[in-house]
This record gives structure tokens, C-alpha cells and sequence, in this order.
């Protein structure tokens, strides 16, 4: 059985200067353009839509800021920056674990995959058990969304954000236990792909959220 | 993407997100923070875009919807926190 991968009507001595010479590379070797869609549309049409609606979040809390400066100079200061920092640290790794399960799968190496994706589940873990703390810690302080404009835009920010984590991690548990039974290998792994990149957005939307409300003043 | 490459991305995220934190543990408010914090924003997504989600090779079309979000909110923010009366008065009713 031959292992080359030419088309049959290439012939194997056929210099690629020929006049038709883009399309006989482009057979055999995809160009950039042609890669398929990471995921699936319906992902990233979800993704769009999810981050449009973080931008308006982001668009009103800064047209709220501009016209209340005093409050948002100071709300920032009362919040516990360790756990805006703990959290920030937490979902990042849990986004590079979850690029390493499907750099995993891409080896097929479902075992792996498994483990990442554990590894991934139990830093989000930890970003839920530290934003409750800082709930906690917030209302001993005497700080609810009732404080002022500053603390009522924090809480609809950060909650309507901890909402997408425990549905981003229902989604990893998901594809977690679909990996588990070997569900994916290295050419089929679009579930396991979507579940990323949703997981990999809610990321992106905090990497705004943690500066803008605890270290810009 | 090998491995080790997404290790020396993660770990470049994980120093850009200390020095935010340290910016805002010792410094004082000032202008060349908010945009330095800012500029860290647009390197984060942009890695996280093109490494961790692998967009760098995907079609250009959702590379550049997920790029242009790190490409315009942190200028905007930027911009809002520097000129706040400015943006006061074009939302005033």
C-alpha cells in the first residue's frame, strides 16, 4: 500500500511550476484560507453574541463612570483586589488547560484530553469557591449592589459573569465525560472544540472585567 | 501550537495579570497606567485569540471579529477614562 498522498493524476516527478501549479499545491497541502472553521458556526454566532453583550456592559459602565467620577474613583479601592487577581490567575489556566486537552486530542490522546479538561473544571472550581469568598468578604464590609451606582454595575458585571462560568463548566463536564468513552479522537473533535472556544470567551470577557473594575481607578 | 510554546503563553499571561495587579496595589492613578493596563488588555486577547483558541490559522473572517473586539474596547476604555467630562457631555441628554 502506498503512503504517498499525491493525487492520482499528479504525477510524481511533476514539477510544480507548471501553469496550473496553485491548485496541484493547494490538493495536497490546504492553504491558510481554506482551514476549516474551528468549532462550528453556531458557536461562534453564540460567541458573537455573548461578547456584544459584555461590550454593552462595558459601553454603560464607562458612560455611568463618566458622569459619577467620585464613586467610580473610589469603588474600586474597597474591592479586594486579591480576589479579582486569584480569579484572573484561575481562569487563564484554566484556558491554557483547556487548549493543552485539545492540543491532546489533536495527538489522539483522549486519556489525556480527560485530564486536562479535569485540571480545567477544577480551576473554574476555584474561581466559583473565591468569588464566593469575595461575595462574603464584600457583604461584611457592608458592600452590596445597593452601596452605590459603582457597586450595583460590580455585582450585575461579575454575577452575570460567574452565571457563564457554571455554564461554561457544565459544558467542559459535558465533553469531559464524552472524552472519557472516547467520544473524540484526533479527527473528530468538533464537540470538544466548541466546548473550548466557549470556555476560552468567557476568558476573554474577564480579561477585560478585572481591569476595568478593580485596577483602573 | 506545541506545548511548550502554550506554556510560554500561559505564562506570559499569568506576568501581565501580576503587573496589572501590582499596578494597582502601588501606584497611584496616572495616565500612562490606565494606558499601559490598557495595551496589557489587547496583548492578552490577542494571545488568548491566536494561541489558546488557535485562531491564527482559522479564516480570516472570525480571526479578525474575535481580534477587533482587543482592537477597539481597550482604546475606548482608554479613552474613557482619560477624557470622562468629554464623554459626559456627548451622552448628557
Amino acid at each position: 500500500m502506498s503512503t504517498l498522498h499525491a493525487p492520482l493524476n499528479v504525477p510524481l516527478n511533476a514539477e510544480f511550476s507548471s501553469p496550473g501549479e496553485d491548485e496541484i499545491y493547494h490538493s495536497v497541502v490546504p492553504h491558510k484560507s481554506d482551514q476549516p472553521i474551528p468549532a462550528n458556526m453556531a458557536v461562534w454566532i453564540l460567541i458573537a453574541a455573548e461578547l456584544t453583550e459584555f461590550a454593552l456592559f462595558f459601553v454603560i459602565y464607562l458612560v455611568v463612570r463618566s458622569h459619577n467620577p467620585e464613586i467610580f474613583s473610589q469603588g474600586p479601592e474597597r474591592l479586594n483586589l486579591l480576589a479579582g487577581t486569584l480569579n484572573t490567575l484561575a481562569l487563564i489556566t484554566s484556558s491554557y488547560f483547556v487548549a493543552r486537552a485539545i492540543s491532546a486530542i489533536k495527538m489522539n490522546k483522549p486519556k489525556q484530553t480527560v485530564k486536562w479538561l479535569g485540571a480545567s473544571l477544577l480551576m473554574g472550581a476555584s474561581y466559583l469557591g473565591i468569588k464566593t469568598w469575595e461575595y462574603f468578604w464584600n457583604a461584611q464590609a457592608g458592600l452590596d449592589s445597593r452601596t452605590d451606582l459603582f457597586y450595583t454595575l460590580y455585582y450585575y458585571l461579575t454575577f452575570n459573569h460567574l452565571l457563564h462560568v457554571m455554564m461554561g463548566m457544565c459544558t467542559l463536564a459535558w465533553v469531559m465525560v464524552r472524552a472519557h468513552y472516547n467520544a473524540y479522537n484526533k479527527d473528530e473533535y468538533q464537540g470538544l472544540e466548541s466546548a473550548a472556544c466557549y470556555w476560552h470567551m468567557i476568558d476573554l470577557a474577564w480579561i477585560i472585567i478585572f481591569p476595568l473594575l478593580y485596577v483602573l481607578r | 501550537m506545541n506545548d511548550k510554546t502554550l506554556t510560554v503563553y500561559w505564562l506570559v499571561l499569568i506576568t501581565l495579570t501580576l503587573v496589572s495587579a501590582i499596578f494597582a496595589d502601588t501606584i497611584n492613578p496616572a495616565s500612562w497606567v490606565t494606558v499601559l493596563v490598557c495595551m496589557s488588555i489587547m496583548v492578552k486577547g490577542q494571545v488568548i485569540v491566536d494561541v489558546f483558541m488557535g485562531l491564527r490559522t482559522a479564516p480570516k473572517g472570525i480571526r479578525y471579529m474575535m481580534l477587533s473586539y482587543f482592537y477597539v474596547l481597550p482604546p475606548m476604555v482608554a479613552l474613557a477614562l482619560l477624557f470622562p467630562s468629554t464623554l459626559a457631555n456627548i451622552t448628557t441628554l
